[in-house]
Parts: C-alpha cells; structure tokens; sequence
C-alpha cells in the first residue's frame, strides 16, 4: 500500500517536471528518487495537490509556500487556493472530461501573505487560506508590493483510465512576473507619456492657431487704420506746403514758423504710419520686392542725397569708403536705400552732435556676397538690450539721452527687408564708444 | 447569515484605477505611485446586504486585471467564472472609454448573463477631462450598466458603486 502512494508520488514528480523541461533524472530506487524530486521541486518553487471527486485535497506536496501540505489535506481546493472560487464549473467540466486543463497564469501575490503567522492562524480560524490584513476582516491576497508570482494549472487526475480527482499544479514564476512587471511598468509610463505629450501639443497647436487668428486680426487693424490715417494726413501735408509757398498769400517769420513745425509733425507722422504698414506687410508676408542688378554706388548716392543734410544739421561728420570697383547688388533698390537709410538715421538720432559717421562697404565673409557698414561714435547699445533690438517697437533705454525719436519699428524692418533679399544683418556695439550695423547683399552675377 | 461568492473582474485599459478602486474598497487606502499590474491580482472583501427576510454575506472576489495588451491572450482565462465586473475608464483619457465595449465583449463572450458596472475614475482632477457625462451615460446605456464618478483618491463613490454591483449579483 505505501509502496503503490511512492509511486504515484513520483509519478507525479515526473509529470511536474517534465512541465518545466528539467531534464533527465537517474533513479536509483523509489525511496531516493522521491526524496531527489522532493528536493528539486521546492528547490524549483513547485508545489501540487491532488482533490477526490468532491475537490477535497488528499494529497499536497512541494514548495510549502505555494501549498502548505499540512494545512491543505482534508480541506477543499478553492479553500486552499481561493483564486478557483467562481471557476467550480470548470473544475466540474475537468472533472466529467469536458476540459482538459485549466490555467491561470502571473497570479500577484505579497509575500507577507506566506510569512506571517497571522496567515497561519487566521486560516486554522477561518479555514481561509490568507490571513484578514484588517480588522473587519478584509483580504488583499496581493498587494504589490513585495510580490510574487504563481501559476496554478489544473489538470484531470487519473488512475486505470478513470478522473478521480483533479491534480492541482501551483508554480512559482516569480523571477519571470518581476522582470515582466518591470517591462510593463515602463512601457506603460512611456505610452501615459507619449499621450500626454500629443494631448499637450493638440493643445498648444490650438492655441497657436488662435494666436495666429489674432495676429492676422492685428495686422488687418494696422493696414486699415494706417491706410485711414494715411489719407487725411496727405492732406494736411500738402496743403501745409502750399501755405508755407505762400500759395494763399505771402506768410511773414511768425507765421512761418508754426506751419515749419506743422510740416515736420506730419512727416514724423507719416514716417510712423508707413513703418506700420511695412510691418503689417512683412508680418502677412505681402512685401513685394523688384529684386534687379543695382549699383552700389546708386544706393549710396540715394542715402546720402537724403541724409547729409541731417548729419550736417546735427553738427556730425560724415565719411564714406568704397571700393573703386564697385560691384552690381541684386536687391530691390528703394528696399535697401529705405534700410541704408535706417541704419544712418539711427546712426545720426544716437550720436551726440560733433560726433562723426563712417559709412564703408567691401566685400562679405560670405562668397558671393557684398556688405554694407555703418559705424558711428554714439551712445552705443546697453549689453542686456543687444539681443532684443531687432523686435518691435522696442527701443534702447538710452535712446532719451540723445532725445532720439522712433517708435521702435526702424531695425525691425530693416532686418526683415535685408533677410527678404537674401541678406543677414548684425551689428557690433561697445556703450559709451558708439556702433557699427553690417548688412549683406547678394551680388549680381 | 448566508454566505455568498461571486467573482467579479475588474477591467479597463492599463493606468485607469483599477488597482487604485480595489485598494480603496478593501482597505481604504490609495497609494499616489503608479504600479502596473501584471497578470491578475486576486482580493477578496466581505460586504453584508439585507435581502426579503434574511442577510446575505457576499464574498466578493475581486480579480484585478492587468490592463496592458500584452496579457490580452490570457485574459479569457482569468475571464472563466466571473459574475460580474467593473468596467473602469479613465476620466482624463477618452480612448479608455470607448475601450470598454471591447472588455464587455471579451466577457459576455466566456460568461453570458454577467452584471455590469461602469466606473469613469479620476473624477478628482480638475483639468483634462476628456470625457462629459453624457458620453459616460451612452456608453453605460450601450452596456447596460448603471455607472459612477469615482474617485480612487478621495473614495468618492467607490463603496456605493462595489454594493450595486453586489446588489446586481444577488439578484441574477
């Protein structure tokens, strides 16, 4: 009788371990081999229980922590494992021949779940198999945190052809669910975080689009209101001339003056709102350009035809340095003499009077390229400022010390008109010593 | 007293609260940290509901699934048994919500006749809620299930929406 129960054990072990490919395994006789394969499966976290018709364990061995034998036999399985309450129908159809298996895979329990001795007791007490974590008699069979893995696989246990029972196999996959739980974890964090960032930028494309309805709405505001502006000013402007032509009557000094101031207003006015109109344009990207093969010295001419008069009137020296061959720019001319003139402009508003300009060209770094240079002994451009002056509206806060005017729009544009050709702009200040503004060119052929 | 059993799953897409509601439920406890469950997770809560002339103890075993697809082929399995279920989705991420009719589908497949019960979770923040009742609403009517707000966090709604589930299972 001992002698049949040893072999249907080790028959057992080797259906076990044929499960986890073990290997081959020498038996020298039923008493050792038991012994040996005892070994083996608690060595390999194995452990299994084998039920009568009733589910009733009459026989458990392995592993203890994965069934307790001592305190499984006598005791119905789904008390000894609660995870197959709720699947008593499979186990019914295992056992009428109906399913050949049944298995659930990476069951998480805690570790506390085997090693405290409240588990112990509360099952003797309770004929439960895990211990009550609370008072009022709650059970978290896993909680995550120091976990380990089970597979319980439930298969039909026979002798001379006929079910008796079910042989219950319960496996430690610990070492497998870690390594998973790690995978998962961070591929989970990684998808929350790819979804988050495409929530993130719908978001801020949404919002630039609304921004960008806003600017097209600000732009639109400037162009009309500008153009408004523009047409009773050139009124004003005219008509201001023919009184100061003495076209209504000849005008004495007194009279004089006030339409000069008049006549000035309105061009600072008009400088203003065309500066407006310009960077509306350059903003909607409707600035048109008559790209052509210009002279540089046509440019220069053009510049200086306006502005010596300002320089000189400012007490300011103005000298010029170009090569003898000058080269042919492709540019749009009106464009850089309205940038050239810019750069002088402010070279002129931010050097005190007595103070001198140098206006130089010669070829660029670039190949291919021709730069322009305007270099003057002002006020120079605070170092905290230098990286801001090419926005809008802004202007160095040292612009008062030499009551220079502007509304700030004068390097942007200029900027804008230069990259626009083809060009880059830049510049190089020391505060206090003045500054020189560089542009480039491309040139023609 | 009548002592009772079911099995009940919880199901939804990874990283919606379904650890989060059960550990809310047995224990009352939350933990801030993300962990995400592999496999199943198997607790067990005791709750007491009165019923014509005597009182029903209702085992309720509550099997936490993993959410990843990677466990979607063993999923069945774990499915086998199960009278009833959670169906959770996360109020911040509609693509959790319309994830759900495939987990219903997935279980009235291996067990026909099992009680439903949605959960949109994470009703406690504030911002980024991608989901209105209504669509909530539709859904649950689609499923035929009532549903709740919850609130893993702060425990809002939680205990009510586990006894509807129970009172639904008792009556099946």
């Amino acid at each position: 009788m001992v002698c049949a129960k040893r072999k249907r054990i080790l028959t057992i072990y080797i259906r076990a371990l044929s499960r986890t490919h073990f290997g081959i395994i020498f038996i020298l006789n039923v008493e050792q081999s038991i012994h040996i394969l005892r070994l083996l499966l608690q060595n390999r976290g194995i452990s299994y229980a084998i039920t009568d018709r009733n589910f009733v364990v009459t026989l458990a061995d392995g592993a203890p922590y994965c069934i307790d034998q001592s305190l499984a036999l006598g005791r119905r399985i789904d008390v000894v494992l609660p995870e197959l309450i709720g699947s008593e129908a499979e186990l019914q159809a295992i056992l009428d021949g109906e399913l050949p298996r049944l298995q659930f895979p990476l069951i998480n329990r805690s570790r506390g779940d085997r090693e405290t001795s409240t588990f112990l007791d509360d099952l003797n007490a309770q004929l439960q198999f895990f211990p009550p974590a609370h008072d009022n008699g709650e059970v978290e069979i896993s909680d995550g945190g120091d976990s380990y893995y089970l597979t319980i696989t439930v298969l039909p246990h026979q002798r001379y052809g006929e079910i008796t029972g079910l042989i219950v196999f319960v496996e430690d996959v610990t070492e497998e669910g870690l390594i998973q739980q790690r995978i998962t974890q961070h591929r989970n964090e990684l998808t929350l975080l790819r979804d988050q960032l495409a929530r993130q930028n719908v978001r801020l494309q949404a919002a630039n689009r609304e921004l960008q309805q806003l600017d097209e709405l600000k732009s639109r505001f400037v162009t009309v209101a500008a153009h408004e502006l523009r047409t009773p000013l050139t009124a004003i402007s005219g008509y201001t001339e023919l009184l100061r032509d003495g076209s209504f009557g000849l005008l004495d000094e007194r009279q004089r003056r006030p339409l000069t101031i008049i006549a000035q207003s309105t061009d600072r006015l008009l400088e203003i709102i065309n500066n407006l109109l310009d960077v509306s344009r350059i903003e909607t990207g409707r600035v048109q350009l008559n790209m052509c093969s210009t002279p540089l010295q046509q440019i220069i001419r053009r510049c200086l035809d306006e502005y010596h008069l300002v320089v000189k009137k400012r007490g300011q020296t103005l000298t010029v340095d170009l090569p003898s061959d000058t080269p042919l720019l492709l540019c749009d001319l009106a464009r850089t003499v309205q940038v050239l003139g810019n750069l002088l402009g402010n070279a002129s508003k931010y050097t005190p009077e007595g103070g001198s300009i140098h206006l130089s060209a010669g070829p660029a770094a670039q190949a291919g390229y021709f730069q322009i240079a305007v270099q003057d002994t002002g006020v120079g451009i605070p170092l905290a400022e230098q990286q801001r002056i090419f926005g809008t509206f802004y202007r160095a806060s040292n612009a008062d010390q030499t009551n220079a005017a502007g509304a700030g729009l004068g390097l942007h544009i200029s900027r804008s008109l230069v990259e626009l050709q083809g060009g880059e702009i830049h510049f190089e200040s020391e505060p206090g010593q003045g500054s020189t503004f560089f542009f480039t060119l491309p040139l023609a052929e | 007293m009548t002592a009772i059993s079911k099995k009940v799953c919880m199901l939804g897409e990874f990283a919606v609260g379904k650890t989060s509601l059960v550990k809310r439920f047995v224990f009352d406890r939350f933990d801030e940290k993300y962990m995400s469950t592999i496999g199943v997770k198997v607790s067990r809560k005791s709750i007491v509901i009165p019923r014509d002339d005597e009182v029903i103890d209702l085992n309720m075993m509550l099997w936490d699934l993993a959410g990843s697809e990677e466990f979607s082929h063993v999923r069945a399995s774990y499915l086998r048994g199960a009278t009833g279920a959670i169906l959770v989705c996360d109020l911040t991420r509609s693509s959790t919500l319309s994830a759900l009719h495939q987990y219903a589908e997935d279980l009235r497949t291996v067990n026909r006749g099992v009680s439903l019960v949605v959960a949109a979770n994470k009703v406690d923040l504030e911002t980024g809620r991608e989901m209105d009742d209504d669509q909530i609403a539709a859904m649950a009517e689609r499923l035929n299930a009532p549903y709740f707000l919850t609130s893993a966090r702060s425990g809002l709604a939680v205990h009510d929406m586990f006894r509807t589930l129970g009172l639904r299972l008792l009556e099946m």
